[in-house]
């Protein structure tokens, strides 16, 4: 039997960003943060043995909550360490998507000066609430609805125990909202190995390993 | 061309193997007797009818070029002027398209028929060109260099590229942004055509810029991966199959798409590569 083989060639990975815009409002207090905190922790530890997605991922850390800030530039799971979160005040959940597609934004206009190729970046929102009465829904609602269209990231909103679907569904289109209950865990160790896949605009539920996560009641 | 060989194979990636899912890719080659056109086409990921889209547009590039070819009689003259490539190029493209156009009257909506396409015509002493989409191609000169013969067409993201069937025929102007047509003239003694799906084992395509610390595609053929083969391995399966008729070359380079090295092993996507070699 003839067998042929050949050296393959040596490629890195192409980049890709994936924003986590993190609840830190004070319902998310006691086990939630917890949870969310233990999960990241695994998170980051799932990635950083994956030597793929630790070549290929950037990763972006937003949190609200009477504050928003970006408390973790994209970054590779070798150039940071995952943060412990405290939760405290409000829910600017709004503000806290806006920054996050400014962070895309900026960083899109890197990759291009540089690099003919890079995945479409993704945002994950993962509250327990709602947004504050003084936030811009309506406003974001029309952002998103443009963005979608034009593919310039992709966006789901992953609601955990608590959180409102009604005022949620205001401003995110229905089929992207998903809710996890407390399982932060099971979520980010599957977020880990689907990032691909998320970023290709796949629907969460047609992944592998999403039965956990209810696409929303009225759906 | 006589003293040339041409294996060819096209194989489902890890990821169409699992999920028991038809092959999206096809190629072939068509051997005239002056000339040989080779054709590959990769089905688009999220069209369901992509694998009958590729198979169509492969079987009318190798009908249509041929004709093209024969009546501008390059198969038997010296000279082929680059801009009228060019042209016969997009004239063999509509052709392809309207073929799938017609198979759509048939039952099956045009865009799920969505391929890529890179047609190499081999003449006597130059390689014409011509693609549409992503996918690479590169050829090894007399000294032994590899260089690639065409630039893919990348959209803002990986995986996104332009197909036969996208909204683009409306002016030349808008062709030509898409449909990229090159004459390589250099005396050659091996080429390849393959999908992306074999990119990362053949092709260096992403280096590390050090100083944007993101990657660059530096699009050239890889030299170890193809220079055994070429120069060695290939030439004897050549031999021994002149003795030994029970060989085939391209069950060979099927299994060797399949498992040649752990990145093709791994490989998500699926694999179609031709390579031409001068074996005499």
């Amino acid at each position: 039997m003839y067998e042929l083989t050949a050296p393959s060639a040596q490629n890195v990975q192409k980049p890709c960003l994936c924003v986590l815009v993190l609840d830190v409002s004070s319902s998310m207090a006691g086990t939630p943060i917890l949870e969310l905190n233990n999960a990241l922790q695994e998170f980051y530890h799932c990635i950083n043995q994956d030597n793929e997605a630790a070549e290929k991922l950037e990763i972006c850390l937003i949190t609200f909550g009477s504050k928003v800030k970006c408390i973790q530039e994209p970054a590779k799971v070798d150039d940071f360490t995952m943060p412990a979160l405290v939760a405290d005040g409000t829910t600017k959940l709004v503000d806290g998507i806006r920054l996050a597609i400014k962070q895309v934004e900026h960083r899109k206009e890197y990759y291009k000066k540089y690099s003919p190729q890079y995945s479409r970046p993704m945002i994950l929102v993962i509250t327990d609430g709602e947004p504050d009465s003084d936030q811009d829904i309506i406003g974001l609602s029309s952002q998103l609805k443009s963005d979608m269209i034009s593919k310039k990231y992709t966006l789901h909103v992953i609601g955990t125990t608590g959180y409102n679907y009604s005022k949620i569904s205001q401003f995110c289109p229905k089929e992207l909202i998903y809710e996890i209950g407390l399982n932060y865990s099971r979520f980010f160790k599957w977020l880990s190995r689907s990032t691909d896949e998320i970023s290709s605009g796949k629907s969460l539920s047609d992944i592998s390993g999403s039965d956990f996560m209810q696409q929303s009641p009225i759906n | 061309m006589k003293d040339w060989s041409y294996l060819y194979a096209f194989v489902q990636g890890k990821g169409h193997l699992e999920e028991n899912s038809p092959c999206q890719d096809y190629c072939n080659v068509f051997q005239h007797e002056n000339y040989t056109i080779c054709v590959v086409s990769d089905g688009a990921g999220s069209c369901e009818n992509s694998h009958i889209g590729s198979r169509n547009a492969t079987l009318s590039a190798g009908r249509h070029f041929s004709v093209l070819i024969e009546a501008q009689n390059w198969h038997k003259s010296i000279e082929v002027p680059l801009e009228e490539w060019h042209k016969i190029a997009l004239k063999g493209f509509k052709a392809i398209r309207d073929d799938l156009e017609t198979i759509s009257i048939q039952g099956y909506e045009l865009k799920s028929l969505s391929c890529t396409l890179i047609v190499t015509i081999q003449l006597k002493n130059k390689l014409l060109v011509t693609h549409i989409g992503d996918g690479r191609a590169g050829y090894c000169n007399l000294k032994d260099e590899w260089n690639a013969m065409i630039t893919p067409y990348k959209g803002s993201y990986s995986n996104e590229t332009v197909f036969i069937t996208s909204d683009i025929w409306q002016d030349e102007t808008v062709l030509n942004k898409y449909i990229e047509s090159r004459i390589i003239k250099e005396k050659i003694k091996a080429f390849c055509l393959l999908t992306d799906g074999c990119e990362n084992a053949a092709f260096e395509c992403y280096k590390m810029d050090h100083e944007a610390q993101i990657p660059i595609d530096v699009n050239r053929p890889f030299k170890d991966f193809f220079h055994e083969n070429v120069n060695v391995h290939i030439p004897n399966l050549v031999k021994a199959q002149k003795n030994q008729h029970e060989i085939d070359l391209n069950k060979i380079w099927e299994s060797f798409l399949m498992n040649g090295n752990d990145t093709l092993k791994n490989e998500n996507d699926d694999k179609t590569m031709i390579l031409a070699v001068k074996t005499s």
